[in-house]
């Protein structure tokens, strides 16, 4: 039997023969590769830019929405019921339920926000004071509203970043008056940069919004924050309890509006990223068994050309399996060289991506291990059918060949 | 029974070409004792290339027994076979059949290789080899940059490093020049003399007459077999050559005293001056 070393020195000789061919082979191996790697530290990147997201909306937070309407008979879907959720209900919650700590009821709609002339489009969320620590958010200058603010209805507000970098030059937004619908509102604060473009937002008293901004008493959803992301579970319980009490809602009846748990949102947002980054690394796979198909092919046309070699070799005493290690040794040897520069090559695009998207594209040391396994796997499985041809060639007609 | 090398009896081999069967072979039978040097001789298509086949355990036949040093090499498998070829059988080939860009030394360890021998025994062996066909100062040169009689002297010494029990020589002298061709059957010569025995093919008479024995096949029979009372001595011939070549330099005679060799140059090629 023949040494692995010597088999190894005879491939790379070959490889080195057709040097311009060997890496044109490779070519498609480095690509499906680098496709692969790019794919999954890309995926992986989006996951975890998504979790962030999430976080920093707080994962020990609940959100109750108004459910599904039934109108004669038809059902509508979720926050299809507009109607469902009151001011009232989401002071309730704080005192009844044990586990929450606070509560911010939201209202919100998109509204022009004028400035001197200056305008800009935004999402004006109606509140209450206890909306920064449910967001775990802070004033960067100036003061939120208070409580009395929303007592009393006040014209007031606090801007996100973004809408004070729309709006101002160069002025102090503190103290300045914008108006929303023609409304003057003064600007009590400016908050502090969340990133993502979460910051393109303007808070106002819930009770303002209610009379200014849409014209009832129904509010869109509220936000309850547990105690602690394990108590979530319960604060669930206790907020459903309370608002099927305070709906008066019958034991035998859905109820009329959705709590959901940030944690499961952050679950199922997950899931379906991860989902993603397994359909675009399938998709690249689909290169690196074109580049297998590449490798089977000119390992087919070097048989053929190399039929008096293989004669040579047989008759000189190289078994059938001797002229396979060979040629599969030679396939894969191709392949792996592939995969080590794909994997660079993945890696690389991967951090161009995250450079240009401004994301974190994190090396993923699984999916470069897999990576370069599967290369191997893509050596043997299309390097076989060719070794298998060469090892059975006859050696009479292999060295008549010319 | 020991004391030969090959053993035929009444082998028979039929090949189908498409529709119709060629009796390559019929009935042959031969012994060749351990050490003689013998010549096979005929036509194209007399079935010589055939048993050479058979002897180089490349093939096996339909009918009959061949013992190779007394080992029954009749019904053996591909892997057997070939652990036959690489143990007992060196060859030597019209086209030399080196592996190009490989160098010359690894050339000959080839066999070696495969028979799974240790590097550093590889080496040693096969610049022993090197150095019994006199190219002892070729061993790192590639293939490529031998001339063709260096080539075939490779090919020999490839031929001789895993000790084998027989030589084949299938046309080893097709496609060199006489004076070469001489060189290479002078190589063959010393190493028979050293107790190898060798089979050797060849068109040419005058080649034929360097072995002790000569056998003819026609339409896959032997049809003759006779002893050579007097084989031409290579290195004798080689002495001679040497001494003409100094006295009638760039005067090329034609040599009286010989029956068809040609003049040592005249196939080397010369230019465009043709006379």
């Amino acid at each position: 039997m023949i040494d692995f070393g010597m088999t190894l020195r005879i491939a790379l000789r070959a490889l080195r023969v057709h040097k311009l061919r060997s890496l044109l082979t490779m070519l498609g191996i480095i690509i499906g590769v680098g496709a692969v790697v790019a794919m999954l530290s890309v995926g992986q990147g989006a996951t975890m830019q998504v979790q962030q997201r999430i976080a920093s909306l707080g994962s020990n937070v609940l959100q109750v929405f108004p459910g599904s309407a039934t109108t004669g008979g038809a059902r509508g879907g979720a926050g299809s019921a507009t109607r469902s959720l009151s001011l009232d209900d989401a002071n309730a919650i704080a005192p009844a339920c044990p586990d929450v700590v606070a509560v911010a009821p939201i209202v919100s709609r998109g509204a022009q926000i004028v400035y001197g002339n200056q305008n800009w489009f935004t999402s004006v969320t109606g509140t209450t004071p206890s909306y920064l620590d449910v967001r775990s958010w802070d004033v960067a200058e100036g003061n939120m509203f208070t409580d009395d603010d929303v007592n009393a209805g006040s014209k007031v507000c606090v801007l996100g970043q973004t809408v004070v970098d729309n709006l101002f030059a160069l002025e102090d937004p503190i103290g300045a008056i914008v108006r929303i619908r023609n409304v003057p509102y003064t600007v009590l604060g400016v908050l502090t940069v969340k990133g993502s473009d979460q910051d393109d937002i303007i808070l106002i008293p819930v009770t303002t919004a209610e009379r200014r901004l849409t014209g009832n008493a129904w509010i869109n959803r509220i936000m309850v924050q547990a105690v602690s992301q394990k108590r979530g579970d319960a604060a669930q319980e206790e907020v459903t309890q309370l608002l099927r009490v305070r709906h008066e809602i019958r034991t035998d009846t859905e109820d009329d509006f959705t709590v959901r748990n940030m944690a499961d949102i952050a679950s199922a947002v997950q899931q379906s990223s991860r989902i993603l980054t397994l359909l675009l690394a399938s998709i690249a796979s689909v290169s690196l068994l074109v580049g297998g198909i590449g490798i089977m092919n000119i390992m087919l046309v070097s048989v053929t050309e190399r039929t008096r070699e293989i004669g040579i070799r047989m008759a000189v005493g190289a078994k059938g399996r001797d002229v396979l290690l060979q040629f599969l040794v030679e396939a894969v040897v191709t392949s792996l060289l592939g995969g080590v520069v794909g994997i660079l090559f993945g890696i690389g695009v991967s951090q161009l991506i995250g450079l240009l998207a401004k994301w974190n594209t994190p090396m993923v040391p699984g999916a470069i291990l897999l990576a370069f396994i599967f290369s191997a796997v893509v050596g043997i499985f299309f390097g076989y059918y060719p070794a298998r041809r060469a090892a059975s060639l006859d050696p009479i007609e292999a060295l008549r060949y010319e | 029974m020991a004391t030969d090398v090959i053993l035929v009896n009444s082998v028979s081999k039929t090949y189908k070409v498409g529709e119709t069967e060629v009796k390559a072979l019929r009935d042959v039978s031969i012994a060749i004792p351990s050490g003689q040097f013998v010549a096979i001789m005929g036509p194209s298509g007399s079935g010589k290339s055939t048993f050479m086949n058979l002897l180089g355990c490349l093939d096996h036949p339909d009918a009959g027994t061949i013992l190779l040093d007394g080992t029954d090499i009749t019904n053996l498998d591909r892997n057997e076979r070939a652990a036959i070829r690489n143990r007992k059988i060196g060859f030597v080939f019209q086209n030399f059949s080196l592996l190009a860009r490989t160098p010359v030394l690894e050339n000959i360890e080839l066999p070696l290789v495969y028979a799974g021998t240790p590097a550093d025994e590889r080496r040693q062996r096969a610049l022993e080899a090197l150095g019994k066909v006199g190219l002892a100062s070729k061993a790192t040169n590639q293939i490529t940059q031998l001339s063709g009689g260096e080539q075939q002297r490779v090919a020999i010494a490839r031929s001789l490093v895993n000790r084998p029990s027989l030589i084949l020589a299938d046309e080893p002298t097709g496609n060199l020049d006489t004076k070469t061709s001489i060189e290479i059957m002078a190589i063959f010569q010393r190493l028979n003399r050293e107790g190898i025995s060798v089979v050797l093919v060849t068109h040419e008479p005058d080649i034929a007459c360097f072995a002790m024995r000569t056998v003819m096949f026609r339409d896959g029979r032997i049809v003759k077999d006779e002893v050579n009372a007097e084989p031409r001595s290579a290195d004798e011939e080689l002495v001679e050559e040497r001494a003409r070549s100094e006295s009638d330099r760039g005067d090329p005679i034609r040599n009286p005293g010989r029956v068809s060799v040609m003049s040592p140059d005249s196939a080397a090629p010369r230019g465009p001056e043709v006379t």
